[in-house]
Order: structure tokens, then sequence, then C-alpha cells
């Protein structure tokens, strides 16, 4: 077992909110799992609380067998990266310098990256076809480049288990895809992949396990098409999600039904209607 | 960002205008002396030959401008990589060891160290608590106020520093003004003019180490500016490192102060023309900063002390020069506040 | 690999930066040490701050960049070996003229080289700045510190300069007048009673910075038979501001104003101003700079006696007339510089 997590809950000091009840999970070594939940509901916290960066209020997180509590920044750095929604760092380093970053957890303190560090950043942005990139400064490329950055930065840790903070967030459709066959890929290559989304869709798509997290910061996991169901998907969303399998696509998509009539224009409508229908008509029960 | 043949090249050209600037710098001044006689007077000291006839000659060469040329190239390094890092570890482009309070924290702690009749060693060590105790209620603001802002930053840098600034004026009303008051104003005004081997001896052992132990940290000053939380997930212990970054940069500060007095603008702007020639990466900008620093204050103090008929105190020089220069990189670079 | 060899040999060059400077400093601190070889005959004096320095027999040349050490030069008849001077009065052009052409070597500190460059065989400058004092004597320029802001102090400063320039009789003699005329003044106000004495204030830069018991200006008014109002004023810095209604409320016979080109004051002004017009010195007309404008004679140095006597003469005109007053002045120009001055011109 990579992560063995058990009780565990957190409460933000300034306020009473518990964030996460309970919260029981375990994660086997070559496992995705997608953890889904409506906004606030704790998805970023749980992550954080993975890595350390927070510290539970109770409960206990084992990474290989060891508490979590006990483990310096450096050894969870070893065995885990984490990929964290992109944000623009003060200095525009080279993609090729920032990616190198990722050695950190592997260099002794006061050294630096030797050549054996270079080729293997050189060898993440070859993996995710972005060598073009290296000698760019970080502040200079597009979202899409930057969240392929950081994934890659990830991969030079050579961790065990990669987790991935709503990677898609922020990333037009086409990036979204590219980024979700990347962690896809991740898997295949023998990472453990966590990763959170507020697309259920998302989660689908990769399939693999999926823990939902409610809105009272209680989580339940199981695999993918078991544990999604429309009845679920009402409940955490508080809207309804249709689950509809695509023959053409051999897989079954989440969908939104068509808008309701309220609150849209006339127009607006009617393009939704034509969008909708040819759909709706070759909709096989 | 430059290949590293191109930095390699402009780490040699720093290093021969360095060079250039510290002969020329030892071959001008009021005292009438021919260029190729000073450099007769720098041979033949440096290889203990037979001295020169001119005695005076000789003490103006070996005793005044030969420390103040030292002294200038020691100190502009020494604030330009305190500066760096500063920016480096606090992620934050806006901030210098002046901007954070640190140089004037260092003033106080010198004035009062001269308040209690201690010298030498007694001044370093106040100036060196006082610098520290500066950047601590710095950062401690925008952290009470959980604020991550750089503006906060550079705010709290303003309310520490304007603190500072009334118990300076308070300790000068309650110096004797005949004996402790002119010393004490002769720190806030920055200058090199009395400057002499024995006071910058004394700095150099703290100056020294602390260059070293913030080159050897520079590839992580570039992963702790990535921010806290990127660099926890780096695995690296940021506070310590941090804490350990701010320790010799602050001590590089207090250093200066004790042999120079507070000279501005020199900690913020050095590093950023520096990283205009060899781009962010502390491993080289640190280096690169240092030499730019080093000929930057030598220039400004050889100007200081040859032009005009009396000397004017660096900051004047260092404000005049740094101010548009920041204003200038601001347009050019449009950089991100935020 | 290229950063690592980067960063090595710019860790190198530093190091070596480094390490060339501390050869420099071991190289030249012996240098240092070695004084410039003894002239044929030199004397050792104490200066006043309490250094022992080696001068030479017949001092040639002096330097000078502290104000009052020049009125001390000047009264001792050495103007003409002043090599470097920052302030020159028109008094000190008038008395020696070569003065005109004797350049700067720095203003209230030295300008080291400039100092240098002029090689004086002494310099002269405030006691108080040991930084200034011990940088000339590294450079081997012998230096003298001196303090002038008491009567004690500016007799003494008067005696050392006169033997360091080889002017001890003339000192003797400027002393003695300065003794002279500071005895006469107090022996004739002894009998005054405390409670018919003048009351006084000397009034600084600003209105509400008063000279207080330690200060020369208060000796002058106290010499001369009056009373300093801010005596008892406790202040370490000089001139310390004690406000315009305490002012009001000590309401002063007499209020004497420093004669100082950058004050934020005129004396014409506050004649003018009703919410003044009320002030006894205001009232009796008892306000004035104190002269003289060519020879300030509250700054340090033996013209000072002609301050007190000034005051004695405003306090008592009828125990002091302004002819005895008049006569007195003469008497100190023509001692000290040999000649009199036109009344107008000196501004008394």
């Amino acid at each position: 077992m990579i992560y063995e997590i058990n009780n565990l809950g957190f409460t933000y000091p300034q306020t009473d909110r518990s964030i996460l009840n309970d919260v029981s999970l375990t994660l086997a070594e070559g496992s995705i799992l997608s953890i889904l939940g409506p906004n606030g509901a704790g998805k970023s916290t749980l992550l954080n609380c993975m890595v350390g960066l927070l510290t539970p209020t109770c409960g206990e997180i084992k990474l290989f067998g060891q508490d979590l509590g006990t483990m310096t920044f450096r050894e969870i750095a070893q065995v885990v990266g984490y990929v964290q929604q992109v944000h623009t760092p003060a200095y525009g380093y080279t993609v090729l310098h920032f990616v190198t970053m990722g050695r950190a957890p592997r260099i002794p303190m006061f050294g630096r990256p030797g050549e054996a560090d270079k080729k293997a950043a050189w060898d993440a942005l070859e993996v995710l076809e972005i060598t073009h990139l290296a000698h760019k400064s970080y502040t200079e490329i597009s979202g899409g480049e930057m969240q392929k950055a950081v994934i890659a930065r990830a991969m030079v840790q050579e961790p065990k288990v990669i987790l991935f903070d709503e990677p898609t967030a922020h990333l037009d459709s086409g990036n979204q895809l590219r980024v979700l066959n990347i962690i896809r890929d991740m898997a295949e290559r023998g990472y453990s992949v966590v990763m959170t989304t507020h697309n259920p869709d998302h989660a689908l798509l990769l399939g693999g396990e999926v823990a939902v997290l409610s809105r009272d910061g209680h989580l339940q996991t199981g695999p993918v098409n078991e544990i999604i169901t429309e009845q679920l998907l009402l409940e955490i969303y508080n809207t309804r999600l249709c689950l509809i399998p695509v023959p053409e696509l051999l897989r079954v998509a989440c969908l939104p039904p068509r808008l309701d009539q309220g609150g849209q224009g006339s127009q607006g409508r009617m393009k939704a209607l034509r969008l909708v229908k040819p759909v709706a008509r070759e909709r096989i029960d | 960002m430059p290949s590293k043949w191109l930095v390699l090249s402009i780490n040699i050209f720093l290093l021969a205008a360095l060079a250039i600037c510290v002969v020329w710098s030892l071959c001008v001044g009021k005292y009438p002396i021919t260029p190729l006689e000073s450099l007769q007077i720098l041979y033949a000291n440096i290889f203990g030959l037979a001295a020169p006839t001119d005695q005076m000659a000789e003490n103006v060469v070996m005793g005044l401008r030969l420390p103040r040329i030292m002294a200038a190239v020691v100190i502009g390094a020494a604030l330009s990589m305190s500066g760096a890092t500063y920016q480096g570890i606090f992620k934050n482009p806006l901030v210098s060891p002046d901007f954070l309070g640190v140089s004037s924290g260092a003033c106080i702690g010198a004035a009062i160290a001269i308040l209690m009749a201690l010298s030498g060693t007694g001044i370093q060590i106040f100036a060196f608590c006082g610098g520290l105790l500066a950047v601590t209620i710095t950062v401690a603001i925008p952290r009470l106020l959980k604020s991550d802002s750089n503006i906060m930053l550079v705010l709290s840098g303003i309310i520490v520093g304007g603190l500072m600034a009334s118990l300076l004026g308070l300790l000068k009303y309650i110096a004797d003004p005949e004996t402790q008051l002119a010393s004490i104003v002769y720190w806030q005004m920055g200058s090199l003019s009395y400057v002499n081997l024995p006071t910058l001896g004394s700095v150099l052992p703290a100056i020294i180490i602390s260059t070293i132990v913030i080159l050897s940290m520079s590839w992580w000053i570039d992963v702790i500016s990535l921010g806290e939380r990127d660099a926890q997930t780096l695995g690296v212990n940021v506070r310590w490192t941090r804490n350990v970054a701010i320790l010799c940069s602050t001590l590089l500060t207090a250093s200066a102060v004790c042999v120079a007095g507070t000279i501005g603008w020199l900690g913020l702007v050095i590093p950023h023309f520096a990283r205009m020639l060899v781009g962010p990466e502390n491993t080289r900008l640190l280096p690169a900063a240092a030499l730019v620093g080093g000929i930057f204050l030598l220039v400004v103090d050889t100007a200081a002390r040859t032009v005009g008929s009396s000397e004017l105190p660096l900051s004047i020089l260092t404000g005049i020069i740094g101010a548009p220069f920041f204003a200038w990189l601001l347009y050019r670079r449009r950089m991100n506040l935020h | 690999m290229k950063f690592k060899g980067m960063h090595k040999v710019s860790i190198l060059l530093i190091i070596l930066l480094m390490a060339t400077l501390l050869a420099g400093c071991s190289s030249n601190q012996a240098e240092q040490v070695s004084q410039p070889a003894p002239k044929d005959t030199t004397i050792t004096v104490t200066d006043m701050a309490g250094r022992d320095v080696v001068v030479p027999a017949e001092v040639k040349s002096v330097a000078l960049v502290w104000g009052p050490s020049s009125s001390f030069v000047l009264a001792l008849g050495k103007g003409d070996i002043v090599t470097g001077i920052n302030y020159k009065s028109e008094l000190a052009v008038k008395v020696v003229p070569k003065l005109a052409d004797v350049p700067s070597v720095g203003k209230g500190q030295a300008d080291l080289e400039a100092v240098a460059k002029v090689k004086p065989d002494v310099f002269v400058h405030k006691a108080t700045d040991l930084e200034t004092l011990d940088a000339v004597q590294a450079l081997g320029i012998p230096s003298i510190g001196i303090v002038a802001e008491t009567s004690e102090d500016l007799i003494k400063a008067t005696e050392l300069l006169g033997k360091v320039l080889g002017a001890e009789k003339k000192a003797t003699e400027l002393i003695a007048f300065y003794n002279e005329k500071n005895a006469f003044a107090q022996n004739l106000t002894k009998d005054i009673p405390a409670d018919q004495r003048k009351t006084a204030l000397v009034m600084g830069s600003e209105i509400g910075k008063v000279a207080h018991g330690d200060m020369l200006q208060s000796f002058l008014v106290e010499t001369a038979g009056g009373v300093n109002l801010a005596k008892d004023i406790e202040a370490k810095e000089i001139w310390p501001t004690v406000g315009t209604e305490q002012i009001f409320a000590w309401n002063p016979d007499f209020i004497f104003c420093e004669d100082y080109t950058g004050a934020a004051y005129k004396i014409e002004e506050l004649k003018t101003d009703p919410s003044f017009a009320k002030l006894k010195a205001i009232e009796n007309d008892n306000i004035a700079y104190i002269p003289a404008h060519q020879d300030l004679w509250d700054f340090p140095g033996v013209q000072s006696s002609l301050g007190t006597l000034w005051m004695l003469n405003q306090f008592y005109p009828e125990k002091y007339s302004e002819a005895d007053f008049i006569k007195d002045v003469e008497a100190f120009y023509t001692l000290t510089y040999g000649t009199t001055f036109d009344r107008e011109w000196l501004g008394y």
C-alpha cells in the first residue's frame, strides 16, 4: 500500500467548520484515483494533508507504512510528487531550470544539480513533448504549457505516486484532454496517480477508482463505474447530470441535460436546442 | 536567457571592467600623482621593493586610495548579494536591505553601541542584531495580517523603516552632541571617506563566510523563490533554509553598514541590472550581482571623492542614479507586483 | 554541468578577489605604522583630545576645515602660513590677503586627499571629531585637536596653538587681554544685587532655541553681569528648543540673537509682530544681533571677550559707556592684527 488513511478529520483553526470528516482511503501501487466533490468539499485540503502541507486535526495518514507526521518534507518528496494548480512565480526561470528543481529531494543540501539531474529533466521534457520550451522563460508560456512543465517537474522527482490538484482547471478543452491523456500515460508508466477534479466526466475518462467527497466532508470510494450514479451526482452537485453511453466513443459520458427555460434569452435557448437535439435523437436506451 | 558561454563572457567582461576601474580609481584623486607613479607605488608595496621617494604619495595611494577602493568593491558586492538574496527568498523583486528596514535597523544597532561607548566588534554585533530585529518585524507584519502579497511586505518594510528612522532620531536626541552625535550621523549618511584597513579587515571574515554560504545555497534560493508550498512539496525545509539565507544576507548588510553607514538603492537596483545581464537564476545572478555592485560602488565612490571641492555622501549619488533607473526598470519590465 | 562549472569559476574568482584584497590588507598594514622620518627638531604636545602629537619645532604651514579653528590661527598672527581653509571671513582676507587664494580641503570633515595635496606641517581640528583627526594623522600629518566651548578651554586652545605654531608670546598677550577684560566686567558688576541684574536670553537660528548654561554665549551674559534665564535648561545638545511660550514666560530684559544667515526669523519681523509687542525686550528695543558681522564675538576665540564687553555696555551703559567700549574694541584689534577697522564695516 502507498497510502493508508484512517479516520482523517480536518478543521481549519479559524473556523469551526470541519472540512474532512472521518475520511478513510487506501491507495495501492499502480492505481488511479479520482477525487470528486463539489466546490469547497475539501478535495485540495485532502491532498494538502497527504503531502504534509496541512496537519490533520485527527486520524492518521500512513505513507508506505510510515506515519506521515514523522516524515520530513524531503522524505515525503522522494516518494510523492505534487502537481499543484499553476501559478506564476516571481522570476522567469527557464522551463528546463524550473523542471530541474524537481530534483531537489534527491540533491544534498548546499549541493546543486549535476549532469544526471539535467538529463532527467530533459527526459521529462521529452516525455511531455515540450523540449522546444526548454530555454523559454516559464513566465512567458501558456497555461497548458505551464501545467505540462509542472507535471514534468513532478516526474523528475521519481516519485511512486503523483497527486494532481485540479489539473484541468483553467485549461481549454484541448489542453484538458491532453493533460488527462498525460495522466493516463503516467499511470501506464507505473506511477500511482491521484487527481482531484470537479468534472465527473474526467473521472469517467480516466477510469480506475473514484472517491467522492460529500458536502459534509465524508468520503466514499470504489471503482468508477460502480460508484458514479445519476443519484450520487444529483446528491453531490445538487443538480441533474445524466450518464449516457455513447457507442461512437465506446464509453459512458456524463452530460448535463438541456438548459432550463428560465434565465436564458430566447436566442440562446434556440441555439441550445439545435445543439442538443441530434444527440437526443440518436440516443440509445 | 543567455547561454552559458554568454554568461561566462559577461562575467569575464565584468571582472575585466572591475580591474580597469580599480586601476583607474587608484590613479585619480585630488593629490597630484601620475597614474604611472601610483602603479609604481602599488607594485613596490606588493613586492616589498624599496619605498619610493615621495612618502606622502605613498601614504595617499596605499593608505587612502587602496583601502577605499577595497572597501567600495567589497561593500558594493555585499549589498548587492544581500539584496539579490532577499529578493529570492521573499520571492519579491521589490525588496532590498534598505526597503526591508535592515539597513536602518543595523544603523540603530550601531547607534546604540556608540551610545554604550562600545567600539569595533561591539558595534558590529549590535548592528547585526538591529538588522535582524528589523527584518524579523518586517516579515512578521504580513504574517500577522495573513497577507502574502508583495506590496504588503514592501508596506511592512516602510512601516519598520519609518519606526527605525524615529528611533534613530530619538537616539540622536539623547546622544552627546560633542562626541557621539557626529559618529551616529556619519553612520547614517553613508560614506567611505575615513575607511581604513583595520575596520575593513574586521568585517571581512563575516562577509566572506556569508558570501560562501549564500553562494553555495544559491540554487536552493531559486527553489524557495517558487513559493513556500512549491518548495515544501519539493522536499525543502523552507523555514531552515530561509532563516540561514536571512542570517547571511543580514550579516552582509550589517557589515556594510559598519564600514560605510547606510547606502541606499544599491541592494535594490543592482540585482535587477544583473538579472538583465545573466538571467534570474541565482547561481548565475549572485556572482554577477556581486561584480556589478562592486564596480558600481567603486565608480560612485571615486566620483564622490574626485568631483567637486568637497565630498558628496554616497547615498545622494546612489539615489540620483538608482531611483530613476528603478523607475525605468518598472516601466520596461512592467513587473508583475502581485 | 555547465551551470556547475560556471559556478565554480565564479566562486573561484570571488575567492581570488577576496584573497587579493586580504593580501593588500596585510602588506599595507606594515606601512601604515611607520611615520614620516622625524625632521631635524620636533616637539611633542598633548592636544585637547588627550593625544600625544609630534609636531615640527618650526611649523611652516597649517590646514583647517573647522570654522572656529581659523579664528584662533588668525588671532595668533599665523594667517600667512595657512595652506588649506574652509571658511574665510572677509576679515580674514582683509588681514591676510593671500588667504583669498588658499584652497578648501574639506567642509567640516577633511577631504583627505586634498589635505595630502597641500601637505601642511600640522592640521588643526575639533578634538571631538577623532575620526578626522586619526585619519589625517594616519597620512603622516600631525593633527591637533582643540576644544573651545568654554572660556577655560579657549584659553587652553590658544596656549596650545601658540606653542605649536611658534606664537607663544602672541598667545600670552591675547590671553592676558582676554582675562583682563573678563575680570574688568566681573569687577564692574559684582556689587549689583541679584534682583537688579538684567535678565537676558541668547536665541539661536529659530525662535525658541536658546543658549543653555554650558554654552559660551551664556558665559558672556553672566560675565557681563547679566542673568541667562535659560542657564538651568538641562540639555545635551546645543541650542535646545524651549519654545516661544517659555520665552514669553521668562520675559527677559534683553534678547540677543545669533547673527546667523540661515536663521528662520529676522529681528525686524519680531519688532513688528503684535504678539511679541508686550515682551520687555521688544518694548524697550533691547533686542539685537550679537556683533560683529565680520568677526563673530560670541564664537569660540579670544575675540569673545568683546562679546562680553558689548553685553556689558548693553546692560549697564551708565557703568560702561559706548565710548569705553569702542576704545576696548580698537585696543583688541590693534593688539591682535595691528590695525583697527571701520565700525560700520566690522558691523557693531
